[in-house]
């Protein structure tokens, strides 16, 4: 199977703390990948690393058979896009001018291009606030426009950094088929979530990324097996709290 | 509960200094003793003209000369306070966190009036108004009157400058036309005002002009000499009253804006026709980052400030009938002053103004070191060409006086100059922009820092355009050695922007996020 994103040895520390350490993972072509972890597992720091918004100290990292680096930074950057924890917006920009300034830099063609846009919006519940001013806009909305710009500029790997944070139900359904219409053109979407029922109802495969390394690798197979008698919170809170908290704990509560 | 909010706004202060910031400091800091030591000076020396043998000494002087020049200083020293009242020790940003940790709202909002009133330059106001009033009075009774005035002086200016945006904001197309055609009256009547018919008339109009000066805020505070006891009385009842009413007001604003932060109101963008012109014109990338310099209201009074100041020096010190000819150098500091001002308005911070932003921006298909190189030339076209703008009038107007290669090379060196010091500022000094509309509580550029950039113009107007006589020859030699070295080290810089960026401005993006 090919590999979208392979990661050999990669090491990561901010200052004297290492994030990731001797930190390799692959993800398969055109899955939705669910990367989960407590906080501070170093979800963020690792997508940082991938859209090469963060350095790293060493290791290799290769996104669709490219090389991470100075020589294939213009072609990956045109295969991949994100939504990251907080959404990156242009805060004095209106909804519409920065969806159309996003489509001028991925050279999306000016033909049908509003109707895109619009449809988008409206498909999001956005439409009344298309001609707002995204620092007016709310945490749910400014996620949910971020989301449309990853999507207008037609990536072929997705980043979503905690995207479902503050969206409401029925705008997660539409997120979802969105994505699932996506996975079937080929792109290949890596999601982090804390909320893991729809970590375990989207992704195929999943990690659990603990202590600056991956303590389990669930693709479909092992999934099927381990849900059997438990949900993935289950699962997940297995592997991560190995030690129950004692009885004792913050008594003073 | 007061002391913790001392304390936490120390702590926030400490935090925020750098070896740069507290050597800016410093110097401000000094810059502000000399000022201080100036005014009071000057009000011993107007106040002892007044009254003392001194007034013999001087032939010019007669006691209408006396009150106009008394009126004058009052009402300039009011003017400068009230542009200079700084009111960003209310921090409000910061200290509405505190409204989250039970700090009461209400006790909030009247600690942090009291707290601004103890700014060091508001104080130094506040302390020269006090000498000055009781000079006048010549008695220490009249102490607590004093303190009021002061107090209420500063109260006023605060309540004003908390509401004045309001009214620039909905009148400042007006405003910027009353001030351009005051300029050009002003510059176009040059001539006519520093002949000596417009003087011997001036002298004659002096008591109606001290009449009309004394009705004016400097003159109310000046002309209160040693009041009747009723006087006395009614004048402290009613600063009391006023300060009540004031007090009442200032904490009501504090309140509404510590509740709804002016930033999330008032910032002016309007998105479409302007950002795409310049995006066309600069590119997508610089194109963004030039709006948002000219979208933030700092800047636009920066700007102002920028034009308005040569605009109005430059034909003063060149005006033939003046008979009072500046300094050649000082001339040639004017003309530099307006490109030296954009290029600190553009470059200072390029990064500060989108700082999260730019982590989006670095992610479109466009290589970062184009994007950082597109941005910083698109930033320096504008004071290129007004730096192009001054020179070339510099050699028409002042033919004689200069040679044209000291001109030129003068001028490029002071503007390679200070690319270079904000170069070196914008990455080690990194600063976020913050997108509060009313400029004195969040300036792009703080005071301190624009006054030092302003020393150093002059200083450096001073050493590069003075002539030195036979050494003249070794000047230029110098020049022509800096100008290109200056302008091969910016080059190398800017070949290599992209190492500076990714080491120490891309952290602190992350960091932000």
């Amino acid at each position: 199977m090919e590999r979208a994103i392979e990661i050999n040895n990669l090491n990561k520390s901010y200052g004297n703390k290492p994030v990731l350490k001797d930190f390799s993972l692959n993800v398969p072509s055109g899955k939705i990948f669910g990367l989960i972890g407590p906080n501070g597992a170093g979800k963020s720091t690792l997508i940082g690393i991938l859209t090469g918004l963060l350095d790293y100290d060493d290791g290799e990292i290769f996104i669709n058979g490219l090389k991470l680096g100075e020589e294939n930074e213009l072609e990956i950057k045109r295969q991949i896009a994100s939504v990251l924890q907080p959404p990156l917006l242009f805060e004095h920009f209106t909804a519409h001018d920065f969806l159309h300034y996003i489509c001028d830099i991925y050279e999306i063609e000016k033909n049908g291009r509003q109707d895109k846009i619009a449809s988008l919006l409206d498909f999001l519940g956005l439409k009344e606030f298309e001609h707002a001013k995204i620092n007016k806009l709310s945490s749910g909305s400014r996620k949910k426009l971020s989301f449309c710009a990853a999507i207008l500029s037609k990536p072929q790997v997705l980043f979503l950094d905690e995207p479902f944070e503050s969206i409401d139900v029925i705008s997660i359904g539409r997120m979802k088929t969105i994505l699932n219409r996506l996975q079937e053109k080929g792109v290949t979407i890596i999601i982090t979530s804390h909320i893991l029922e729809i970590v375990e109802n989207l992704c195929d495969d999943i990690a659990i990324l603990h202590n600056r390394e991956i303590i389990a690798y669930l693709d479909a197979e092992s999934r099927k097996e381990l849900q059997k008698d438990a949900t993935l919170s289950e699962i997940f809170e297995s592997y991560v709290e190995m030690e129950k908290p004692q009885s004792d704990v913050l008594g003073w509560l | 509960m007061f002391i913790k909010l001392l304390k936490y706004n120390w702590q926030v202060f400490r935090h925020s200094l750098t070896a740069a910031k507290l050597f800016v400091l410093i110097v401000y800091g000094l810059l502000l003793i000399l000022i201080f030591s100036q005014l009071i000076s000057t009000i011993f020396l107007l106040v002892t003209l007044q009254s003392g043998e001194l007034s013999k000494l001087f032939e010019w002087y007669t006691p209408e000369r006396g009150r106009f020049l008394l009126l004058a200083f009052a009402n300039i020293l009011w003017l400068s306070q009230f542009f200079f009242t700084n009111i960003r020790l209310l921090n409000l940003q910061e200290n509405r966190k505190l409204l989250s940790m039970g700090y009461p709202l209400q006790k909030l909002s009247r600690h942090l009036s009291v707290m601004a009133f103890f700014h060091p330059l508001n104080l130094l106001f506040s302390i020269t108004w006090f000498v000055f009033l009781m000079l006048q009075f010549g008695s220490i009774h009249f102490v607590p009157l004093a303190l009021a005035i002061v107090i209420i002086n500063f109260s006023i200016i605060f309540s004003i400058k908390f509401r004045v945006l309001t009214v620039f904001k909905n009148y400042q197309k007006w405003a910027f036309l009353i001030v351009l055609t005051v300029i050009f009256i002003f510059a176009s009547s040059i001539n006519d005002i520093f002949s000596t018919a417009f003087f011997s008339a001036f002298d004659l109009h002096l008591s109606s002009i001290s009449s009309i000066l004394s009705f004016l805020p400097g003159g109310l505070l000046t002309g209160t000499h040693s009041p009747s006891i009723i006087i006395y009385i009614t004048g402290i009842i009613c600063c009391v009253l006023l300060f009540y009413y004031l007090q009442k007001d200032h904490i009501k604003s504090t309140r509404k804006a510590l509740q709804a932060p002016v930033g999330d109101n008032l910032i002016t963008n309007k998105t479409g026709k302007l950002k795409n012109l310049l995006c066309k014109w600069f590119g997508n990338h610089a194109g963004k980052y030039i709006y948002y310099v000219i979208s933030h209201p700092y800047n636009r009074i920066h700007g102002l400030f920028v034009v308005v100041f040569p605009l109005l020096y430059i034909p003063l010190s060149i005006a033939p009938s003046s008979g009072n000819e500046a300094p050649q150098f000082i001339i040639l500091f004017f003309f530099i002053y307006m490109p030296l001002g954009f290029q600190m308005l553009f470059l200072a911070n390029m990064y500060g103004y989108e700082n999260r932003e730019l982590l989006r921006e670095l992610q479109f298909p466009v290589l970062v070191k184009q994007q950082l190189q597109e941005r910083f030339l698109g930033a320096l076209l504008l004071p290129a060409v007004l730096l192009v703008i001054a020179s070339v009038t510099e050699l028409f107007l002042l033919p004689e006086a200069f040679s044209v290669s000291s001109i030129l090379l003068g001028n490029l060196l002071i503007f390679e100059a200070f690319i270079v010091l904000f170069l070196w500022s914008t990455f080690n000094q990194y600063k976020k922009v913050k997108w509060v509309s009313f400029s004195f509580t969040s300036p792009v550029i703080s005071q301190s820092v624009g006054f030092i950039c302003g020393l150093l113009m002059l200083a450096l107007s001073a050493t590069v355009y003075i002539s030195y006589g036979s050494f003249e020859i070794y000047k230029q030699g110098a020049l022509l050695i800096l100008v290109p070295l200056a302008a091969f080290w910016i080059y190398r810089y800017i070949k290599n922007i992209q190492q500076p960026f990714s080491s120490k401005i891309m952290p602190r993006l992350w960091n932000e996020l």
